[in-house]
């Protein structure tokens, strides 16, 4: 059986592991076992804001390899601006100094040059998500666990928060407009089917929320979202969709609860910016995974383009001689519809929901 | 006797079985000798798995040979390992290769002396590979030293080429040059300057002047991974040399560094090889066959190429990062959306067309199923291999903007123009980009053969041709297309085909018009082209020309809209013409 081209992760309650991670080494201050909230910082991280180059052997008219005879300070120290960093002694007692321009450290003497680095600011890292610390390594990476809701989007603007959930329309296919947008929003993250206007996302920003979970942005907001304030995350994609229902049935269910937009980390194994619900209390049963899942008959699966894009079915036939497309002959399954419709899709166009329910 | 060598039947000829994994999908094809020639066998396709959650390009390729051994009922894996050489039982394959384009592009920083010279020459030769220059350093930019170093720290390539100078020539800029790259290499592999990891090691080509190499040598020896190739100008071009170092630092830093793809290439017998490149030598090969110019055009997920192929030199212009997949939001910007949507029959709302273009960069994997999202996403390939030409012509020096007009053949593969769809739509989107002229075939590959059969080319020859003539490839038409301008409805050429199946058919076409005469798939027809006065196929205005043509897909296609291409720009008559067109090809019958 062929794997499916894409999978989504859809978790009314699990124990869901979240990776956090500084973009250069540094300090983690959280320790395994630690019990974390979603605003507690976990690591720290000094983070440059530049770097200078002197050209030391020329101003000292010296071979690169001479240079380091001459230097007044030790690779890794500060220095302040104006202080001398190397002298060379000259004919008839004169000397040749070289300052240091900047306040900074001394980074290193490589191939006649010295390399100062402006003072660097400190780069906090928040835990993003209530839960305990399961794992960190020394200088750069922190595991949380937690119990709770997960959803995996497709696409998220880069920001990331937290913030209660708040969702002012009652059906997945909702358009969230500024009449929805009150003193309520403050400090939420809103949930809705759409949003298809600009003046919708600027009342979001005056209102201070702390991010909006939507199926679909139209390509105008889409090209903006990456601008405004607050993290953007989309379920579905571009265009006038509606989010999926199984996914807006479970951001319904927790309703007031506090939830975390989370990006995924860096790098080829990095997957899917992810909605976490975290449910304390609440405890998961870990049940194995079948980590390499392959499309069967009954699985539930989200349908990627039109004419039926945006809606969720179950498997019920697969073809893997598959039937002519318009874009040829392509293999892939029949999947009944909720309105009864039993329509063929190629597996490339169909989104494999793992243990939702149609 | 080794268990492997008693188990192998006595069979002189080998089987191969050749990979194609490319950012949407992973091909393999099985070829082996029937009736004493090699054939294609059979082959299967399998989404290529190296996105999360899966990340390893190994699951699909296995799945694919998987379902190639189910086609054929030859047991081509054990415990998941690759059966190799042959059983006697017949199980198994003798070789086994890799062509890849899912490894993603080398970002690269070119260092030279001269834009037109040294700068162009490397910027010919990295056509060898998937790679996307991220930045030019030359002492004519006026940066500082203390710039060029950010740039590297926040670029962070995996390939410094550096070339420049004539063997012999000056060499204190270019000194300086590589002094400079060198101090960014040792910060760039420290990473504690810029807010990120280490750097891994950084390939480096040099292929300048050729008497700096000992002094380039102490200075970079140490800060990345040195190769020094012959210099790409010691006076006239010479690219061959650095080609081939190129190919082994992608295999190295790209192709070997993609997950699964390691375990794949122990497998393998034959060097691997960039899709583009594997593609770039078929193409080539069909150059020398045919004596003239063979146009290659692979519009995949993520990247496109144009190979213009002549029987004695290759012009390759390959992009990665450009695409119908994610990348097709680039697609984009190569042209006012407007224009690039004037070229689909169906008509399209701008907000609608960006609407689906950035959806399906979000499902780069998906596959339109409308008639509308297939007309939009064949103007956006028309779009993009028009870009191509427009590059390739910059780079080459090419006539740009001037029709090609000496074309034997367009081998077309990939994404949507790849598929077995009706013929007439995928001709017309090649003659709307490339406007070529003259008399030409143009053939598909339909089966995803091209980039095995282009592995296999330096390896056994003789297998490449014999599956060729075996129909590897689906021969989608012969064009005639007259170089001239005339007044519309004007006749611009006048074709009479004789078949002892078919009788005599004859049609004079009108300036502006295209218009099709069928002849079956291995039918032979005499034809005889007459242009008109003004027109030319390629023996001179007004001059006729006969020949013998094999039948194929669409038949006989005559494009009398003449060269250069121009639509109408009153918005309800393009339409119309670009309707006709279509209409005229069978791109219509699905509307």
């Amino acid at each position: 059986m062929p794997y499916p081209t894409s999978l989504t992760l859809v978790k009314p309650l699990a124990r869901l592991r979240c990776e956090r991670w500084l973009p250069v080494p540094g300090e983690v201050v959280a320790q395994v076992g630690q019990a974390v909230t979603a605003v507690q910082v976990v690591a720290r991280a000094p983070i440059a804001r530049g770097f200078l180059i002197l050209r030391a052997s020329e101003a000292l008219r010296v071979p690169p390899a001479d240079v380091g005879r001459y230097l007044l300070v030790e690779e890794g120290v500060a220095v302040r601006r104006g202080q001398p960093l190397l002298r060379r002694p000259g004919l008839l007692g004169s000397q040749r100094p070289l300052a240091s321009p900047i306040d900074g450290l001394f980074h290193q003497l490589r191939h006649g040059r010295l390399i100062l680095q402006r003072m660097p600011d400190t780069l906090e890292l928040r835990a993003m998500v209530q839960g305990w610390v399961t794992n960190v390594t020394a200088d750069q990476w922190v595991t949380i666990e937690t119990d709770g809701a997960l959803i995996q989007a497709v696409w998220s603007s880069g920001k990331e928060g937290f913030g209660r959930l708040l969702t002012p329309v009652t059906a997945p296919d909702g358009v969230l407009t500024a009449a929805h947008l009150g003193p309520e929003s403050r400090g939420a993250i809103l949930v809705a089917g759409r949003v298809d206007e600009m003046a919708a996302l600027r009342k979001a920003e005056e209102s201070s929320v702390r991010g909006l979970i939507v199926g679909s942005l139209p390509p105008e907001l889409f090209a903006a979202a990456p601008g405004l304030a607050f993290p953007v995350v989309l379920t579905e994609g571009v265009g006038p969709l509606p989010m999926a229902e199984p996914l807006f049935r479970v951001l319904l269910e927790h309703q007031g609860e506090e939830a975390s937009l989370l990006n995924p980390p860096p790098g080829p194994m990095g997957g899917r910016p992810s909605i976490v619900i975290p449910r304390p209390g609440a405890t998961a049963a870990v049940l194995p995974e079948d980590d390499r899942p392959q499309w069967a008959i009954g699985q539930v699966a989200r349908i990627l383009q039109p004419p039926h894009a945006g809606q969720v079915g179950r498997v019920v036939q697969l073809l893997p001689r598959g039937r002519m497309t318009a874009a040829g002959r392509w293999p892939g399954a029949e999947v009944a519809l909720a309105d009864g419709q039993r329509v063929f899709v190629p597996y490339l166009n169909l989104d494999l929901l793992p243990g939702a329910e149609a | 006797m080794s268990k492997e060598a008693s188990s192998r039947p006595n069979r002189p000829l080998p089987s191969y079985l050749l990979a194609d994994v490319g950012h949407a999908n992973t091909t393999v094809v099985l070829l082996d000798v029937v009736d004493d020639a090699y054939r294609f066998v059979g082959r299967a396709s399998h989404p290529t798995t190296l996105n999360p959650p899966w990340s390893n390009a190994l699951l699909g390729l296995r799945e694919a040979i998987r379902q190639l051994a189910e086609m054929t009922g030859r047991p081509l894996l054990q415990d998941d390992q690759l059966l190799r050489p042959t059983r006697a039982d017949g199980a198994g394959v003798d070789h086994f290769g890799l062509a890849v384009s899912a490894a993603g592009p080398l970002p690269t920083i070119l260092v030279g002396l001269s834009d037109s010279l040294s700068l162009t020459s490397a910027r010919r030769a990295l056509q060898a590979i998937y790679a996307t220059v991220s930045d030019t350093f030359s002492p004519k930019d006026g940066r500082t030293e203390q710039q060029y170093v950010a740039a590297m720290l926040e670029q962070r390539p995996g390939l410094v080429f550096v070339t420049g100078g004539t063997d012999g020539g000056a060499t204190r800029p270019l000194l300086k040059l590589v002094e400079t790259v060198g101090l960014g290499l040792g910060l760039l592999q420290e990473g504690s300057l810029f807010s990120a990891p280490p750097a891994p090691e950084v390939a480096v080509l040099f292929a300048g002047n050729s008497h700096l190499r000992s002094q380039v040598a102490e200075i970079l020896g140490q800060d990345g991974l040195l190769r020094v190739a012959e210099n790409v100008r010691p006076g006239t071009e010479r690219l061959s040399d650095a080609r081939r170092l190129l190919h082994r630092s992608y295999r190295e830093t790209k192709i070997e560094t993609t997950p699964g793809l390691r375990e794949a290439l122990a497998w393998s017998s034959l060097p691997p090889m960039p899709t583009a490149a594997a593609f770039a030598t078929l193409v080539q090969y069909f150059a020398v066959a045919e004596e003239g110019l063979v146009l290659g055009v692979d519009v995949g997920s993520e990247t496109a190429a144009l190979i213009a192929a002549w029987p004695d030199h290759l012009q390759p212009w390959v992009q990665a990062g450009l695409g119908l997949g994610r990348s097709l939001v680039k697609a984009l910007d190569l042209d006012d959306l407007a224009a690039t949507l004037a070229w689909s029959p169906v008509e399209m709302a701008e907000a609608a067309a960006q609407a689906a273009v950035y959806h399906k960069s979000l499902h780069p994997q998906t596959i339109p199923m409308t008639a509308g999202q297939r007309q939009l996403e064949q103007a956006l390939a028309r779009a993009v291999i028009r870009h191509l030409a427009r590059a390739a012509a910059g780079l080459w020096q090419w006539p740009a903007g001037a029709s090609l007009s000496s074309v034997r053949r367009l081998l077309v593969r990939g994404g949507l123009l790849g598929q077995p769809l009706a013929p007439g739509p995928v001709i017309l989107t090649l003659l709307d980009a490339l406007q070529p002229a003259g008399i030409f075939t143009v053939s598909q590959d339909r089966y995803g053969l091209a980039p095995a059969l282009g592995l296999l080319a330096g390896h056994d020859p003789v297998a490449v041709v014999q599956t060729l003539a075996g129909g590897a490839l689906v021969e989608l038409g012969c064009v005639i297309a007259p170089l001239g301008v005339g007044q519309p409805g004007e006749a611009a050429v006048r074709v009479e085909v004789r078949s002892e199946r078919l009788g005599t058919v004859e049609a004079e076409v009108a300036y502006g018009e295209i218009e099709v005469i069928p002849l079956p798939p291995g039918r032979q027809a005499e034809v005889m082209v007459q242009p008109a006065r003004l027109f030319d196929v390629g023996f001179g205005a007004g001059q006729p020309h006969q020949w013998t043509v094999t039948g194929s897909a669409a038949g006989l296609v005559i494009d009398a809209r003449g060269r250069p291409l121009s639509l109408p720009t009153d918005p309800a008559g393009r339409r119309e013409w670009v309707r006709r067109w279509h209409s005229s090809v069978g791109g219509m019958s699905d509307e």
